[in-house]
């Protein structure tokens, strides 16, 4: 029966109110074990009467006293007194890994949806080019630039720099970013996602899954296979036989094809990197993807910043449902979140 | 109109899952399997029925069954076709306009099923009154292209919650014109689909990908199918209006009638669970006083 | 610089002069020796009864043009496009398509919007919306980057007011098919549609394969066959379906003629 069709009624039908359910996002927040140590502020509210603190972003001053102007947690480092917003839109900052959209083509440069209150620029200039680092862009590049990326594309960048009034600039001259092909894309509320050194990661079942800053994720085939120990596992058998079925197929790959150094970019950079043709996926692949994607979107839904070991955990747990569609229910999501930090706590 | 771009190797890649064999929604969802549904009925206080309903990803519609009495213009010439008229739909659909297309043709495609499946003559009181159903949808926010499924589903569980006050004055006013007078207890009122052998009708519309159909389908899958088939369901069968729509201007091919009747099995076979788990809401629903 | 053709009318254009009551007869008669020289009847062998008048390209501004006499019921297709759009780029044409009756058909209250004739009324949008789900599977809008295509169709006449206008929806699809055939835009196949009177009407492109495609189907609320049961769907498609192959195959007759 819930196989088809799962309808529940409202928590709170009668008062289901605004103010109720923000409410209720800042008492979860303020669990997050992230979050305990720090004050959440609501905007107006008063965060010092001492004027020695700089006041940064998220504040204002009136009459020699500084109040928050958005809602979300105090930061202070050194004198700079800031709050950052608990929800809100994607700041980029530079050196940001992200996944964008191409909106729209314009002279010499690509506009990009990053989730951020203005599209990002990607310059002609910023990209790599079929034919190698070296190749000086021409007019004919110029012209063709539709032929290399065009509306409703979807690539990973680096933010390069930021203009002034704050839209990013970004640039995708290394091979680890570019045009994404061979898997699904994810929108998670960019406050989730942690900054960290590396944003690429590889996960059990093949799957590379690209978690960009701005929320946008990306998950797809593992295009070549590293002979890297995955992170041992529970004695799951539909996972196992996912991974070594995985990687059985990968036989067929030439060993050491990933691992690109920068001395090849000419040669690798042909116009392949621009081609919108998928590999083979296969129907296991597929799966593993789909269920990866519910798990981030069961790690959204309770608020949970997103992080590789967080989505492996959620994946593990996801595996007590043979259907993974089932991981839709609002229940179901609740109990792979709190599965995902009771691991945590274990481990410590 | 609602429009998400893609980028061609998602496309394909959403193409290629849904069309294979044992075929891979975005979700991992099963072809039949519609997403979770959040509902409740009878909360508005100044309906004879109403019903919200609501999806995870914030698409939300409200339906309110409003009964007024109006005296019956009487010539007893074409008496159907006034009956007919004590059935009023008013469809809005937030981020669209009236009187565009899309919503125009959502209208009229739920307005001729559902005069044909309410129980008229409960709606008549006398001689000379009769009960003037207003029925008003809104939908709020959708992301869908075509949120006829999400509408219908309201309506449906509105109408099943409707309940019309019991009349406490006499039924024969052919002679001596009398205003009707109503029950105050609401205790005593009469559920519109009380008894019927009717039941309020449900429209569908599924998405076709190569051989495969998928029920309810999500914006991407609707963006990358190849054709809509919208049917209609009440009282365990499949009913008319049916038609074709086209939910994504992009790589459209023909159907075939092996789809159209694949279809047909489809909305059949789920049909009855989904009338089962609406009417538990409604049932639920109703034990709540709120007059 | 302004578009001074909207001032000064098409350069073709005739001023209009009031002949004498012997001219107007002339005319008249040439006119309707003319018409009967160009009359040419596509049959629909099956339905028997539908006699149709078609004359292609009447319409001299628009790319194609289809003009269709169904005993009373006269309908007009006019094609525009492709031609640029303006504003951000698609991949794709953009089709669109605009039913309307002419005013003087909208005295029935059916039809009347009531306030003025700015909108569509609902019959138009159904009818519209018919046509272009129809043709947005035929017309091949891939091959039309950053343009778009504007099908108008005039109702001048209808004959019989059934409820759900079933009669003239399938007249509708294959009016407009042979407009877009006069327009020499790009179509995966050309689409006729057939109809059988418990209100179904289906359009077929006959790819001449073994199983022809459906673009269309609209089974009214007003029928009274048991689609529950599939044997009936499916004997109702059939129908329609060897309809539709018998038009096209008079269609095909027609245009070849016409090239002759």
């Amino acid at each position: 029966m819930t196989e088809i069709i799962s309808i529940r009624k409202p928590l709170n039908p009668n008062a289901d109110s605004d103010v109720e359910s923000s409410d209720e996002e800042m008492l979860e927040a303020s669990l997050a074990p992230k979050n305990n140590n720090q004050s959440i502020v609501t905007p107006g509210e008063l965060i010092t009467e001492d004027p020695i603190w700089m006041r940064g972003h998220g504040t204002y001053y009136l009459n020699e006293k500084t109040y928050s102007s958005v809602a979300g947690t105090i930061s202070k480092v050194n004198k700079l007194l800031s709050v950052v917003p608990l929800r809100g839109r994607y700041q980029p900052e530079t050196g940001d890994h992200v996944v964008g959209r191409i909106t729209e083509v314009g002279p010499k440069r690509w506009k990009v949806d990053i989730g951020a209150r203005q599209d990002a620029a990607l310059m002609l200039g910023s990209v790599n080019l079929p034919g190698g680092v070296l190749r000086r862009k021409s007019e004919s590049d110029e012209l063709q630039m539709r032929n290399f990326l065009k509306e409703g594309d979807l690539l990973n960048a680096e933010v390069q720099s930021i203009f002034q009034d704050g839209s990013a600039s970004l640039h995708t001259r290394s091979l680890k970013y570019g045009k994404l092909r061979n898997g699904y894309f994810v929108k998670v509320p960019s406050s989730l996602i942690i900054r960290q050194k590396n944003h690429l990661h590889e996960l059990p079942g093949s799957i590379t899954i690209i978690i960009g800053v701005n929320g946008y994720i990306w998950i797809s085939k593992t295009l070549y296979q590293h002979q890297k120990s995955l992170p041992s596992t529970t004695g799951n058998n539909a996972l196992d036989s996912t991974v070594s079925s995985a990687a059985a197929k990968s036989n067929s790959y030439t060993p050491g094809q990933g691992s690109v150094s920068i001395t090849r970019l000419e040669e690798e950079s042909s116009w392949e990197i621009y081609s919108d043709k998928n590999e083979p996926i296969s129907v296991a692949t597929k799966d593993t993807i789909a269920r990866y994607a519910n798990c981030v979107k069961a790690l959204a839904k309770c608020d949970i910043g997103i992080t590789e070991t967080r989505i492996i955990a959620a994946y593990e747990a996801s595996m007590v449902y043979e259907n993974a569609g089932l991981l839709l229910d609002e229940e179901t999501m609740k109990s792979i979140g709190e599965d995902v930090l009771n691991r945590e706590r274990m481990r410590g | 109109m609602f429009k998400i771009t893609l980028s061609p190797a998602e496309r394909s890649y959403l193409h290629e899952s849904l069309s294979c064999l044992s075929p891979i929604r975005p979700d991992a969802r099963l072809n039949k399997q519609f997403r979770p549904l959040e509902a409740t009925c009878s909360f508005l206080p100044g309906s004879n029925g109403s019903a919200r309903i609501r999806m995870a990803d914030g698409a939300e519609c409200l339906a309110s069954v409003k009964a007024k009495v109006v005296s019956l213009q009487l010539n007893n010439a074409n008496s159907a076709q006034h009956l007919k008229n004590l059935i009023e739909v008013d469809l809005d659909i937030n981020g669209i306009r009236d009187d565009s297309n899309l919503s125009s043709t959502i209208a009229s495609s739920l307005k001729g099923s559902l005069v044909k499946h309410i129980p008229l003559e409960k709606l008549r009181l006398t001689h000379r009154y009769a009960f003037k159903l207003f029925i008003d949808i809104v939908v709020l926010s959708h992301s869908s292209v075509y949120p006829l499924t999400l509408l219908s589903l309201a309506t449906y569980m509105a109408l099943k919650s409707t309940k019309l006050p019991l009349l406490t004055s006499t039924v024969n006013d052919r002679d001596i014109e009398e205003q009707p007078m109503f029950s105050d207890d609401w205790e005593s009122s009469l559920a519109l689909f009380g008894d019927s052998s009717l039941s309020p009708p449900l429209l569908f519309v599924v998405a076709v990908v190569k051989d495969n159909i998928f029920i309810d389908p999500s914006p991407e899958e609707e963006s990358v199918s190849e054709n809509g088939i919208c049917l209609t369901y009440a009282n365990g069968k499949i009913i008319s209006p049916l038609q074709t729509i086209s939910l994504s201007p992009k790589d459209n091919t023909g159907i075939n009638s092996a789809q159209i009747l694949k279809a047909h099995a489809l909305v059949k076979e789920i049909g009855p669970l989904v009338v089962k788990s609406l009417d538990e809401i409604v049932s639920d629903d109703s034990i709540k006083t709120i007059f | 610089m302004t578009d001074r053709r909207r001032i000064l009318g098409p350069l073709d254009a005739s001023p209009l002069t009031f002949e004498s009551e012997s001219v107007i007869s002339a005319l008249e008669g040439e006119a309707s020796s003319k018409f009967q020289l160009k009359k040419l009847h596509v049959s629909q062998p099956s339905s028997g009864d539908d006699k149709i008048f078609v004359d292609m390209g009447l319409v001299t501004n628009c790319e194609g043009s289809c003009y269709m006499e169904i005993d009373n019921t006269l309908i007009q297709v006019s094609v525009y496009g492709p031609r640029p759009i303006r504003g951000s780029f698609i991949d794709t044409a953009t089709l669109s398509v605009e039913c309307r009756f002419l005013p003087f058909l909208t005295e029935s209250k059916e039809f009347a919007n009531g306030n003025g004739r700015n909108s569509l009324t609902e019959i138009e949008q159904r009818l519209s919306s018919f046509v272009y789900s129809c043709f947005v599977n035929t017309i091949i809008l891939s091959k039309y980057p950053k343009s778009s295509i504007d099908i108008f169709i005039k109702v001048i006449s209808v004959d019989s007011y059934d409820t759900n206008f079933i009669k003239l929806t399938n007249y509708l699809v294959n009016c407009a098919s042979l407009s877009i055939v006069d327009a020499q835009i790009e179509v995966k196949d050309i689409i006729t549609a057939g109809y059988i009177p418990t209100s179904i009407v289906t359009s077929f492109t006959n790819l001449h394969l073994p199983n022809d495609k459906i673009v269309g189907l609209y089974i009214s609320d007003d029928t009274d066959a048991e689609i529950d049961d599939e044997k009936v769907l499916s004997s109702m498609i059939m129908e329609c379906n060897k309809k539709a192959r018998d038009l096209r195959s008079s269609l095909n007759k027609y245009l070849i003629q016409l090239v002759k």
